[in-house]
């Protein structure tokens, strides 16, 4: 078991230094610990004990759980602070038109946003990654479907997860292997839901999930808690943490509150050296072979324009200037109705089925695919919420909750952004972090083409309500985020207009890797995950095949 | 989140999982506090997974006798709500929640307390409220009882999780979220008879929360 060595000062030498233990860094670490190399992790934020998450949920106040505050329940490193909303911090900063549909909530802790997920493991199509040659809009990735499959195998093994065997249900069928486990089985509201809307084309599938079907290394089968979001109290949804324990017991070492803020570069413009600030405030240096930034759509370009120096006057891997362009994400509305029978939503996982009929066709030329989850989270609480505006008491009240929480639909739509150059992520002058480190701005505007794409979306709603014959129809008017942050280190072959190779690797750093969001360079329609774990795993590959190399 | 200090359970009290609350099986603290040996016979107790991990408090503390003043808010409160098994150290806490959140609390609880008449049905009783101008108040108070929080922003105080009455319409078709009530893959089983009737025409209330998008608030 090789481990990072630490100086009496704390300093570090390691193998390979990674930045963020999310699920793609901690899955990359994973892999290079088993290889034999020594992995140390930094990471910004605070380690979480699941149990203690499970409390903070439960005490905390209505408003909060019904509102989704899922930021809220995780504590922050005093050092490295994320969005909050409830109320609103200004860690972030938006603009443009559409920055308010721009209002991410992902972690800072060790095992990164998935803490709070829903486990959704989807495939982009084969076609997603040449969108440009077969539509005429936005960028081809320079590696192919073919070439990424393999990686999506084995991050659907790596994740544990649970999808439909049968070709018919699959979105994409392209595959090579079978799922690790068989889907997460339907309940009555998916099978009910698909049943009608399938007759007219809205192809409802089941959502491949990292969720246990049936115990799997270590994780139990689920239980049906019906709280993924914010918190899986048993542990069958998979958790970047997950990985973060399975280095640990190869010898990664984690260390939490470690927010690194400058980088060394050498004559070659290799990366020697990056230096992190430990919970004191102390500075500490850490020397590598080998780096990785995996630590989240957001904070991966922040720190490389952080980390400028004077080599690369404007930002670390940024030669091209698209360090932080091309911002993107599944901005999304919702739509809200009540059926004319019950549906009864909120058995089981927080999400089981998807339409994905818009997902593809020759109108991507003109406007936005969409796809649209049944939500499977209870209704209770925003049914209780309208009975109780409603001023109903007694056996009303109780008929009330009752009536919305089982007739109740709330469908979560997805739309599909392009990259654009001028959706950008830049460091604020005003505004900095407890540590003195600039925090991001992000001015963001879906465009056209996403604007077309809801109009599309909300005329197929509008169907489906009918097919419902719905009560109380609404969609909602302004975007919403998705937590699926991508674009800003984008990738590509060409050196001058991307910022990573199709292994993840900086054009302009030989041994800079930046996997994860970041690095897609279509969004598809779909939860962005499984792909970033796919991307983590083929860079981790590439730098397995570096240091073989010595 | 760091809870609010009348949120959390105090050191050595039973949290929520260990059998404060009560569940699909029927228990009641009271029952944990009876003793193992009376309980063998529950056999609601040992099919709720919920409880298998549950300890018996080794020396639970006695919590003071409620006021009388507590005990008339619980006696309303069950009235309003038209629920008569609500527990008694819950309603201590609203009530001592409410004192604090609503100036006027005191004289006006007493006010709603005259308003009882035998057998009057929750809605008359609310209507009775609204006529002595005690409407918001009296929904507050339900509002309490159903979502187990009084209060709202930095202020709001958490006074019950799963016991929160507004699980209890679907306790039959639903776990309370966190809570694994019905072991793996439970959820294939076939939904319970609706009981209630469809929606047939739209009400005037707000657009519901959507899950999953959090609805952020203004800076305050």
């Amino acid at each position: 078991m090789k481990q990072p060595i630490f100086t009496a000062d704390g300093d570090a030498t390691a193998d390979i230094v990674i930045v963020g233990s999310g699920v793609v860094g901690a899955m990359i670490a994973d892999q290079l610990v088993s290889q034999g190399y020594s992995v140390l992790m930094l990471e910004a934020g605070l380690r979480i004990e699941r149990a203690q998450a499970v409390e903070n949920w439960r005490n905390m106040p209505f408003e909060n759980r019904v509102g989704s505050d899922y930021q809220g329940l995780y504590p922050q490193a005093p050092n490295a602070p994320a969005p909050l909303y409830f109320p609103k911090n200004d860690y972030i900063a938006l603009s443009g038109p559409d920055g308010n549909g721009f209002q991410q909530g992902y972690l800072r802790t060790v095992g990164g946003t998935t803490w709070h997920w829903a486990a959704s493991c989807w495939r982009h199509l084969p076609v997603d990654l040449k969108m440009k040659s077969t539509y005429g809009v936005g960028r081809d990735w320079p590696i192919s479907y073919e070439e990424l499959e393999p990686y999506y195998c084995r991050a659907e093994e790596e994740m544990g997860v649970a999808g439909p065997n049968d070709p018919a249900l699959q979105s994409p069928s392209q595959r090579s292997k079978p799922y690790p486990m068989d889907m997460v089985p339907w309940g009555y509201a998916d099978k009910r839901f698909a049943e009608v809307v399938n007759a007219h084309g809205y192809n409802s599938v089941p959502i491949p999930q990292g969720r246990s079907t049936r115990p799997w290394q270590g994780r139990p089968t689920c239980c049906g808690n019906n709280n993924c979001q914010p918190i899986c109290p048993i542990g069958a949804m998979y958790n970047g943490i997950h990985h973060v324990q399975r280095a640990e017991m190869k010898g990664a070492k984690v260390l939490s509150e470690a927010v690194v803020f400058k980088v060394d570069t050498d004559q070659n413009n290799r990366v020697t050296a990056a230096y992190w600030y430990d919970a004191g405030k102390k500075p500490h240096k850490a020397t590598a072979k080998a780096f990785v930034f995996a630590c989240n759509g957001i904070e991966t370009p922040r720190l490389l324009l952080l980390a400028a120096n004077a080599a690369n006057p404007n930002g670390l891997a940024n030669s091209s200037d698209q360090v932080g362009r091309n911002m993107m994400d599944h901005s999304g509305f919702h739509c809200t109705f009540l059926a004319n029978e019950p549906i009864w939503t909120g058995r089981g996982p927080a999400q089981s089925s998807c339409l994905v009929g818009p997902r593809d066709g020759d109108f991507r030329a003109e406007y936005s695919s969409n796809k649209m989850i049944l939500n499977n989270i209870t209704r209770v609480g925003p049914a209780t919420q309208q009975a109780l505006k409603l001023g109903l008491v007694g056996p009303e009240l109780d008929d009330e909750i009752r009536r919305r929480a089982a007739f109740g639909v709330d469908l979560s739509i997805s739309l599909e952004p392009l990259p654009e150059a001028h959706n950008r992520l830049t460091l604020s002058k005003t505004r900095k972090d407890p540590l003195g480190l600039a925090c991001p701005d992000i001015y963001y505007d879906v465009g056209d083409y996403v604007r077309k794409g809801a109009e599309a979306a909300h005329k197929q709603l509008e169907h489906i309500g009918q097919l419902f014959g719905a009560v109380e129809f609404n969609i909602t008017t302004s975007l919403n985020a998705n937590n699926h942050v991508m674009g800003g280190v984008i990738m590509g072959s060409d050196p001058k207009d991307s910022v990573v190779d199709g292994n993840c690797r900086a054009h302009d750093h030989a041994n800079l890797w930046l996997p994860g969001g970041g690095a897609m360079p279509s969004a598809s329609v779909v939860n962005s995950t499984l792909s970033m774990a796919a991307l983590g795993l083929r860079a981790a590959d590439d730098i397995g095949k570096m240091l073989a190399k010595g | 989140m760091k809870p609010t200090s009348s949120s959390s359970p105090a050191p050595g009290q039973p949290s929520a999982a260990a059998g404060k609350v009560k569940l699909t099986g029927g228990i009641s603290r009271r029952h944990i506090l009876i003793g193992l040996a009376a309980l063998v016979a529950e056999a609601g107790f040992w099919s709720n997974p919920l409880f298998s991990n549950a300890q018996t408090p080794a020396a639970p503390a006695v919590p003071p006798p409620p006021s009388p003043e507590a005990l008339a808010f619980l006696n309303f409160s069950k009235r309003i709500t038209g629920h008569a098994d609500l527990k008694t150290d819950t309603g201590v806490r609203i009530e001592a929640a409410m004192r604090k959140t609503y100036p006027d609390f005191a004289a006006q609880s007493s006010r709603l307390g005259a308003l009882l008449q035998d057998g009057q049905e929750p809605k008359a009783l609310l209507a009775a409220a609204t006529d002595a101008g005690l409407r918001d108040l009296t929904l507050a108070i339900v509002a309490a009882w159903y979502t187990g929080t009084i209060g709202k922003g930095k202020q709001a105080v958490v006074v019950s999780y799963a016991e929160a009455l507004m699980y209890q319409p679907v306790s039959d078709g639903q776990t309370v979220p966190t809570y694994c009530n019905y072991g793996p893959l439970w959820w294939t089983k076939a939904p319970p008879a609706i009981r209630v009737s469809a929606p047939v025409a739209p009400m005037p209330a707000p657009a519901p929360a959507t899950t999953g998008t959090p609805e952020p608030k203004a800076k305050t």
